[in-house]
């Protein structure tokens, strides 16, 4: 489903990713962990074509295309979708009108009629009990105002509304309580099917106790230095990340 | 009857002028009270002689477009005939009362009037001469002599028709009256108009107050819209007012509100302006007496090279009141425009509270603004802010509502119009605020409807 080739990417003319490589099929989830500033999020934000971001070398693949030309609402049609570390605040933009505008955005490049608002609040009631998200929310500007815990969530909703194939989700366990954490990772199950697929980046081992990766890759500084099963995870979680980045460096 | 004027200004260009004021007077509705109330209010303008660029108040306006066009009077004769159709996109659904002006001239046919309370005066100037002669003579003499705006005066001196309310005692109107001022310019010649509005709340009476010029499109001229709004709220009396202006891209509007508080009145008020290719809202607010309140709140949208002008003076005279004001702007291609708020702070007027705030979102690098923040304190134990910023819209925004795969243009209207949300949401009515996001959208020539 996606496949990146030896990519590297810079923002500001700092070279952040410097040469990843990464292959994710259908069925599979994968999680991306790794000390701060290693790239985690620059990673996500390049997949799903940030503006910021320049690829320098290297390409990106999704279902067998290079989607390096392709603009971020071309690859959102096409069923990337990225759940935000720090989702934006949008004052004066009602989260439900939002969410039906994106949802219907979907629809019609599927060639489907879009819904009226009746209809969608329907779908909306339904999502939101898949992910077990306060109904008040939609009534609010995007996540204006939302805790922490909030605004995760409610990437979840928009993720169960617009059922993406390839989801990345950055660090949405962080900054949820133990139940949020459950919550959300009960609504990431119910969305995962055979042919979708999903990235987690995630800094701790406590999300992949509900949601049990296939991969588990350690990003540093730019590059992917160690992957393996979902053990990998357990004894990062044990021993900390120096080890593995000190190992790569020997090898280098 | 002989007018002399100090310059020869074409807006008023004498012999139109001359005609206007002589037909005015000669129509038998008219009382002699207002006959004479009107060469009072004319001559108060030729002493105040037409605003210069020297005045502070309208140091940055150009009206020579205004002054060298050769207006007259609307005809009675012209008035195109409209039907509830028509008027359908400007009508507030929630409004029981409604009264609709054409080109000046009242529409008894489109206006609708329901379940006035008892004591309640609504009605247009020929009718409430009638009904409320004493009532209306008094209220309009108290006004005639105020004030050092040029207009106002050739408002009061020109007005043919108006709107006068007023609420008795303790009373409560739930829904919103609606005034609709519409303007067909179906004639080959500029024409100008002088609405006049005028209401007053008799202590602890509350209302809801809509006012709309609008311009039909296509208007075959330029017009001059002079519009003057009275509220005076007196004790413990509670109003919300919202002006709209959405008037043809070819008409210059003038527009001044006055609100007059007294002790524990509260006002909010908004002003959008959404239309014209010169226009210019005062809104001159007094704090008469202590514990008042004022919320006000602008908002404009502005495209092409159109230019608008906010001006408001908050005058605290007496201690204990509070205002806030916000104003923001959206402006495309050439528009400019200028907010100049002026805070005074009385002496006396100890603890007083007043903010202001100006924002404006530039969607175009053609785009001008300029902000005029000016408070004049002269208490010392009083709480005062204003600010102002610049901006367009942000990156960060724009991706995220891409990532979820809206085009550009749909996340920049999204985004402009969450913008805009925050005074429209402050409109009491819902069919209004509908009505305004697609007058948005459209003042911003964006097809999108979400
Ligand atoms: N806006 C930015 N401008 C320049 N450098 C940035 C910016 N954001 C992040 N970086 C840098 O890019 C590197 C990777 O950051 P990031 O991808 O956010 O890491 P992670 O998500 O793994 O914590 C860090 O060194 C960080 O300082
Ligand atoms: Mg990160």
């Amino acid at each position: 489903m996606l496949e990146i080739r030896d990519l590297h990417a810079c923002r500001d003319e700092k070279e952040i990713l410097k040469g990843i490589n990464l292959s994710v099929k259908s069925g599979e989830i994968h999680a991306i962990m790794g000390p701060n500033g290693s790239g985690k999020s620059t990673l996500a934000k390049v997949v799903v074509g940030h503006p910021a971001y320049t690829v320098t070398s290297g390409d990106i693949l999704y279902q067998g295309k290079s989607i390096l030309e392709e603009n971020p609402e071309q690859r959102a049609l096409d069923g990337i979708f990225m759940a935000f570390q720090y989702p934006v605040e949008i004052p004066g933009v009602n989260n439900a009108n939002f969410l039906r505008l994106a949802y219907n955005a979907k629809r019609t490049f599927q060639g489907q009629e879009e819904l009226d608002p009746l209809e969608f609040d329907d779908l909306l009631q339904e999502k939101l009990k898949l992910v077990e998200m306060d109904p008040s929310f939609i009534n609010r500007s995007v996540n204006e105002g939302f805790s922490g815990g909030e605004k995760k969530k409610n990437e979840i909703l928009q993720m169960a509304i617009l059922e993406p194939q390839l989801s990345i989700l950055d660090e949405t366990d962080s900054g949820l309580d133990i139940d949020a954490l459950r919550e959300v990772a009960n609504g990431v199950n119910k969305l995962m099917q055979p042919d979708r697929a999903m990235i987690l980046v995630t800094h701790y081992q406590r999300l992949l106790n509900y949601v049990q990766p296939d991969f588990v890759h350690v990003l540093s500084a730019g590059r992917i230095v160690k992957s393996g099963g979902k053990d990998l995870a357990l004894e990062l979680e044990d021993r900390g990340y120096d080890w593995v980045i000190d190992q790569q460096t020997a090898e280098v | 009857m002989a007018i002399q004027m100090q310059s020869k200004p074409t807006v008023i260009q004498e012999e139109a002028f001359r005609n206007h004021l002589s037909r005015l007077q000669s129509c038998e509705q008219y009382p002699a009270w207002l006959t004479s109330l009107k060469q009072e209010a004319l001559n108060r303008f030729e002493a105040l002689g037409l605003p210069s660029r020297r005045q502070e108040a309208w140091r940055s306006i150009d009206l020579a477009p205004i002054l060298n066009a050769q207006f007259r009077p609307f005809d009675e004769k012209q008035r195109p005939h409209l039907s509830q159709a028509d008027i359908a996109p400007y009508v507030c659904q929630e409004a029981t009362n409604r009264l609709v002006f054409v080109n000046g001239f009242y529409d008894a046919d489109l206006s609708t009037f329901t379940s006035l309370l008892a004591g309640c005066v609504v009605g247009d100037f020929q009718s409430a001469s009638r009904t409320h002669g004493d009532l209306l003579q008094s209220t309009l003499s108290s006004l005639v002599t105020e004030g050092d705006d040029a207009f106002e005066s050739l408002n009061t001196a020109l007005f043919g028709n108006g709107v006068f309310i007023s609420i008795p005692e303790n009373t409560v109107i739930e829904a919103p009256i609606e005034i609709l001022f519409l303007t067909a310019a179906n004639q080959d010649v500029p024409q100008f108009g002088y609405p006049r509005v005028l209401v007053t709340l008799n202590p602890h009476a509350k209302l809801n107050l809509i006012t709309r010029s609008v311009g039909l499109e296509p208007a075959k001229s330029s017009y001059f819209n002079n519009m003057v709004v009275d509220l005076n709220l007196l004790e413990g009396a509670s109003l919300q007012y919202t002006y709209i202006q959405s008037e043809a891209s070819n008409a210059y509007q003038l527009a001044k509100t006055n609100l007059l508080l007294h002790e524990k009145s509260q006002a909010d008020l908004t002003s959008i302006t959404l239309g014209g290719q010169l226009s210019r809202h005062a809104v001159a607010v007094k704090f008469l007496a202590e514990h008042g309140t004022c919320q006000l709140q602008g908002l404009s949208v502005l495209n092409d090279e159109t230019q608008v002008f906010d001006y408001t003076v908050m005058d605290h005279l007496k201690p204990n009141c509070t205002s806030q004001q916000l104003y923001k702007g959206i402006l495309a291609a050439q528009a400019r425009s200028e907010f100049d708020g002026t805070i005074i702070i009385h002496q006396n007027a100890q603890q007083s509270d007043a903010s202001q705030l100006n924002r404006t979102l530039m969607l175009s690098d053609d785009a001008r603004v300029l902000t005029r923040p000016q408070l004049k304190i002269d208490a010392d134990d009083v709480k005062c802010s204003h600010g102002a910023t610049v901006g367009q819209l942000e990156e960060e925004q724009l991706f995220y509502l891409a990532s979820r795969g809206l085009s550009a243009q749909t996340a920049q209207s999204v985004l402009t119009y969450g913008f805009a949300e925050e005074v429209i949401e402050k409109i009491p009515s819902v069919s209004v605020q509908n009505q305004l996001i697609q007058q948005v959208h459209k003042a911003l020539h964006d097809d999108y409807n979400g």
